[in-house]
């Protein structure tokens, strides 16, 4: 792995910034797929912004009727939600086919989304 | 390794080369990749959206149809998220109802991705919703081929894999998905 600097951003705005200024810098989420990168030097940042402390970590009702998932929400917990399990099974069930038990408590929706 | 994704320009090892995981259609003679999440196939057949807030604060929504690129010649660009752009959240429209399936096919029961994966929605009047993982470079979902569920799997299938460009060592993702579907269909639908 190549050396790397490190920081917690505090707010969602304060991480995007962080990150348009320095176009060698990837945000860490649970970290499951970057430092596998990382390790293989697929990718070499030499900058990592963690977004753990943003807040996001939180399954919400919408106005709508839906419910807006936090891009930290761990794939675990999203799939236990009871409400994502009644109403939305397909997500659960999705979740639940991938990676690991251990993969994902640490998985998070934005990170698997990409 | 040559990989277009990882390094651009420097060539695509997969074509031609060992391809049993990989993409069967949307994909480019510049890569071949499938879009590896089961979480993704499911936002997408539900009409997730993807907010996201830029460097100055602002935010904006994404539907999650319009988020994920397919690879052309620049597959080292994958989404449509601009440099710095954070992902802050994914909303669920409100409930689909129907019953839903996710059928994941893969070489190992367990810790395995996809080689073909169904996402559906069936509702009790057998008109439905789908979206594939594991054959293109992004959930693939063709509304236009949803008209044809009445008809059964392989009328469904033979739109949303029309233009389907598999190698000879995954060609079996075609009829794959189309059974699979089919296994969906056979489902009790109440
Ligand atoms: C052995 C193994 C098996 C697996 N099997 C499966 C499987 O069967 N099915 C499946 O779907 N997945 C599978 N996965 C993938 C797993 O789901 C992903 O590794 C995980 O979801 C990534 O999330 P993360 O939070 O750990 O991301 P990270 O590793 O932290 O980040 C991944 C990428 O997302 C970016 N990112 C993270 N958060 C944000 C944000 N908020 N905004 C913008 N960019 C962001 C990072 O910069 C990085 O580029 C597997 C992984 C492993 C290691
Ligand atoms: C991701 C992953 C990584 C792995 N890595 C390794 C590794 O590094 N090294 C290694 O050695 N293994 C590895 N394995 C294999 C793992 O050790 C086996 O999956 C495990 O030992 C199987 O045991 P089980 O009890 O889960 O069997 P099951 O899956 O329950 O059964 C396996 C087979 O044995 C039969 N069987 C089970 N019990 C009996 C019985 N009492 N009498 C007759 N037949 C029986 C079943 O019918 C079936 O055909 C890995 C597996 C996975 C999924």
């Amino acid at each position: 792995m190549k050396p790397f600097t490190y920081e917690r951003a505090a707010s969602p705005a304060g991480a995007a910034s962080a990150a348009a200024r320095r176009p060698d810098a990837r945000f860490i989420a649970g970290g499951t797929n970057l430092l596998d990168l990382m390790k293989l030097q697929i990718e070499t940042p030499a900058h990592l912004i963690d977004v753990n402390d943003l807040g996001l970590d939180k399954i919400e009702p919408t106005p709508e009727g839906g419910l807006r998932i936090g891009a930290l929400v761990r794939n675990t917990d999203l799939a236990a939600d009871a409400r994502v399990r009644r109403d939305y099974a397909v997500l659960s069930r999705a979740l639940l086919s991938g990676a690991s038990g251990q993969l994902r408590n640490r998985a998070t929706t934005a990170g698997n989304l990409l | 390794m040559a990989c277009n994704k990882r390094r651009p320009g420097s060539g695509c090892s997969a074509l031609g080369g060992y391809s049993r995981q990989l993409a069967v259609v949307g994909g480019s003679d510049a890569c071949i990749a499938t879009h590896p999440s089961d979480m993704a196939v499911a936002m997408r057949v539900l009409d997730a959206t993807v907010e996201a807030v830029k460097p100055q604060g602002a935010t904006r929504t994404i539907p999650i149809a319009d988020f994920h690129r397919l690879p052309g010649d620049t597959p080292e660009i994958e989404t449509v998220l601009e440099p710095g752009e954070l992902i802050a959240s994914v909303t669920l429209p409100k409930p689909a109802g129907g019953m839903q399936h996710y059928r994941k096919v893969r070489d190992r029961a367990s810790y395995a991705f996809a080689l073909v994966s169904v996402a559906a929605i069936i509702q009790p009047d057998g008109s439905g919703r789908v979206a594939l993982g594991g054959v293109a470079p992004k959930p693939w979902r063709r509304e236009d081929a949803e008209a044809e569920f009445s008809r059964g799997a392989k009328a469904v299938m033979a739109k949303l894999l029309a233009g389907a460009k598999p190698t000879e060592e995954n060609k079996f993702k075609v009829p794959l998905a189309e059974r699979a579907l089919a296994a969906v269909l056979a489902e009790p639908r109440g």
